[in-house]
């Protein structure tokens, strides 16, 4: 009951054993069930995973256990728990947290992302918007008073921002006042761990050093951000 | 011009043969009718939720202190339940509702169980939908950009999911050798492809990989979401619709098997390219960068050959609210596919990534592509589902609010999207490029507004009963007589 001749394909490839408007035996093929199901639904996760997914995991891994620093360390606990907050609050969602390898990423972030920075992250927070910066150099750039300021109340460091108000990681005084809780702390100190690593450590290849050669430094924007 | 009369398609109920080939018997078969209208219905009444919190994300942009200061209705956890909700609230749903419609007759074999269609549905709705929706507003989410539901709720929807999976799929499996029509074989492949696919996006980073190991499985989860699931469900429905409004078959068989294999092929390459110049291996993005060029003309030949399935129907895509909407979100495909296309690239990647750019590309994939067609699908479905017609006057309203707003929600996040990547390069201050954007925020909240509107509309098109001539008018003039006049028949009826 199929394809009586409606494409110019069934026409010209009729050869004398088929049946007169029977397709070809590999579109018959194609037309089925199982070949749908196993080449078409199994077959191309498989390949999909294995040229894009096994390959390059097994190239990774081989690369960082060649590129990490001896330096580097995981994050601590109050890191941790500073890191359970950001993933929480959806903070990935407008800041990224890797500088890519391109010259005005890398002129204005600092040095690009290295894979070995973010082995110890489940699941990675890179991000694939930014409304506000990119803050995977964030590491030292300010102080810890600036930021609880900043998270308890965005628009008093920088007085156009969008970013929403975290009074939740605070406790109220009662004479007025806010005290970060544990999460707050703990957040603050993520933030400073973003970026520690290749500070201490330097950009180890040619990703992430800027055009002129020399290890970028962090001279993106002056003031709030 | 070669009009093909339907072949003459005399089965019953159960005793069907699969619909093969480039043609589609004129009237369903057989019909899951309760469940459809079922998910139809929680489908468009959650996205009005999954709605709502876009346009409260949208309009935190402009007023930051929207809302208040409560955690629950804070910007990251309102974006989680935008997002999954448009995912499982709405798009599945969708497909759902039209899959118990059109499978029976495709596949010429009921679905597995009705006992299980109904605790699936509220498995789905109850158990993954509302209560992913109350623990990410409270706080328990999983930071996985298309897996914010926590685990738990991944447990639930994987196991709804693979009881959706035996639903569609048996009927199929009865006669695994025959030759089946293209809807099927896009049903067949999103129902194989996604329960894994699933599981490696959502729990491997979580758990097992972390870093720039992760982030690859991750980007290949997102597209693999976008292109082996909404994409395969939303041609299904398109390839379906098409043929039976215009009582044709499709245009040409080849293009329908390059299409479909080409999709095949090269959808699930796609996903590394949401990283591009990260630390994952370069020639691994390079690859992810070709696959998406090849997509793009992979569906150029796809819509060419659904929309050529329309030549000569211009009065009928106007006359016809279901095919206008299957029709525009064909179009929809085409320009975002296109535009993926082109935005993969490394030189324009580099400037648009990260910037509002890419969510309109988002939004007009979901909102243009998935969405119409779904709509489109609904709306065909709905007289045989509800065994009356849905009242044509709102649904036409429906169609040009949301056409309306939704482009310009898209043309104004480009535009912005691109002033955003020059103030970026240009050095300026950072806080510059977020008050350069405040206008074109506003408008997007606005159009995202219209585009609730619409649904709106489109749910009491629905619901209400139509006068006599609020109908869809039987279309007459159409260019051919016989099987469009059994369609609109049904219509009245």
């Amino acid at each position: 009951m199929s394809g009586e001749g409606d494409t110019d394909m069934d026409a010209v490839q009729d050869p004398p054993p088929a049946p007169p408007g029977r397709p070809s035996r590999l579109v018959r093929m194609l037309e089925r069930g199982t070949t749908v199901m196993l080449l078409g639904g199994v077959g191309s996760l498989v390949l999909s995973f294995l040229a894009l997914g096994v390959v390059p995991t097994i190239e990774l891994t081989h690369q960082m256990n060649q590129s990490t620093p001896a330096s580097w360390k995981p994050m601590n606990a109050e890191e941790q728990l500073g890191f359970t907050v950001y993933k929480r609050e959806g903070c990935a969602y407008c800041h990224t947290t890797f500088v890519r390898d391109i010259p005005s990423d890398v002129a204005r972030f600092g040095p690009a992302g290295e894979a070995w920075e973010y082995r110890d992250q489940y699941p990675q927070q890179w991000g694939t918007r930014r409304v506000g910066p990119d803050l995977s150099r964030e590491s030292g750039l300010r102080s810890d008073a600036w930021h609880y300021a900043h998270l308890y109340d965005p628009r008093s460091t920088v007085p156009q921002s969008v970013m929403p108000a975290y009074p939740w990681l605070f406790q109220q005084q009662p004479g007025g006042g806010a005290v970060p809780t544990e999460e707050a702390r703990g957040l603050v100190a993520y933030l400073n761990y973003l970026g520690r690593a290749i500070q201490v450590s330097g950009a180890q290849t040619e990703r992430g050093r800027a055009v002129d050669g020399s290890t970028a430094t962090r001279n993106h924007d002056v003031g709030p951000r | 011009m070669t009009v093909h009369a339907p072949p003459p398609e005399t089965a019953t109920a159960t005793t069907a043969t699969p619909v093969v080939g480039t043609h589609l018997p004129p009237e369903p078969t057989s019909v899951e009718s309760d469940l459809a209208r079922a998910h139809a219905i929680a489908g468009l009444v959650l996205l009005l939720g999954a709605a709502a919190f876009g346009i409260m994300v949208a309009t935190k942009f402009t007023a930051p202190q929207f809302l208040g200061d409560r955690a629950a209705l804070t910007w990251g956890r309102l974006r989680f339940a935008h997002t999954q909700g448009i995912l499982y609230a709405w798009l599945m749903n969708g497909f759902f509702a039209f899959a118990y419609y059109a499978v029976p007759t495709l596949s010429g074999r009921p679905v597995l169980s009705r006992a299980l269609g109904w605790w699936l549905f509220w498995i789905w709705n109850v158990g993954v939908v509302l209560l992913g929706w109350v623990m990410v507003l409270s706080g328990t989410s999983q930071s996985v950009e298309w897996g914010e539901f926590p685990i738990v709720v991944d447990v639930i929807t994987l196991g709804a999911f693979l009881g959706f999976v035996a639903q569609f799929l048996a009927p199929y499996l009865r006669r695994p050798r025959a030759g089946l029509y293209v809807a099927s074989w896009y049903y067949a492949l999103a129902l194989t492809f996604t329960p894994v696919a699933f599981v490696i996006g959502q729990f491997v980073p979580e758990y097992f990989a972390p870093g720039a190991i992760g982030a690859i499985l991750s980007g290949l989860w997102i597209h693999d979401a976008v292109g082996l699931l909404v994409t395969p469900m939303s041609l299904a429905i398109a390839y379906y619709v098409i043929p039976a409004v215009t009582g044709r078959p499709i245009f040409s068989h080849f293009m329908s098997l390059t299409g479909f294999w080409g999709l095949v092929f090269f959808y699930p390459l796609n996903g590394i390219h949401h990283y591009v110049f990260s630390p994952i291996p370069m020639h691994t993005q390079q690859i992810a960068i070709m696959a998406s060029i090849f997509m793009g003309l992979t569906v150029i030949v796809l819509v060419a050959n659904l929309l050529l399935s329309l030549r000569g129907c211009a009065r009928l895509t106007m006359s016809n609210v279901a095919l206008r909407f299957v029709w525009v979100g064909t179009v929809f495909y085409l320009l975002v596919s296109l535009q993926g296309s082109f935005q993969a690239a490394m030189p324009v990647q580099e400037q648009i990534h990260f910037t509002d750019f890419v969510i309109g590309h988002s939004h007009l994939a979901m909102a243009g592509f998935a969405t119409f067609i779904i709509i489109g699908g609904i709306l065909h479905a709905w007289p045989r589902i509800a065994g009356r017609p849905f009242h044509a006057r709102y649904a036409h309203w429906a169609f040009w609010v949301a056409t309306i707003a939704l482009v310009t929600m898209v043309g104004d996040l480009t535009i912005v999207g691109m002033q955003q990547a020059g103030m970026w390069i240009s050095g300026a201050s950072w806080i510059d490029s977020v008050v350069a954007s405040r206008s074109a925020w506003m408008i997007r909240t606005v159009s995202g507004t219209f585009l609730a509107v619409a649904f709106v509309l489109l749910l009491v098109a629905l619901l209400r009963r139509p006068g006599a001539e609020d109908t869809e008018e039987a279309p007459a003039g159409a260019v051919t007589s016989e099987p469009v006049a059994a369609r609109g028949a049904v219509v009245s009826a």
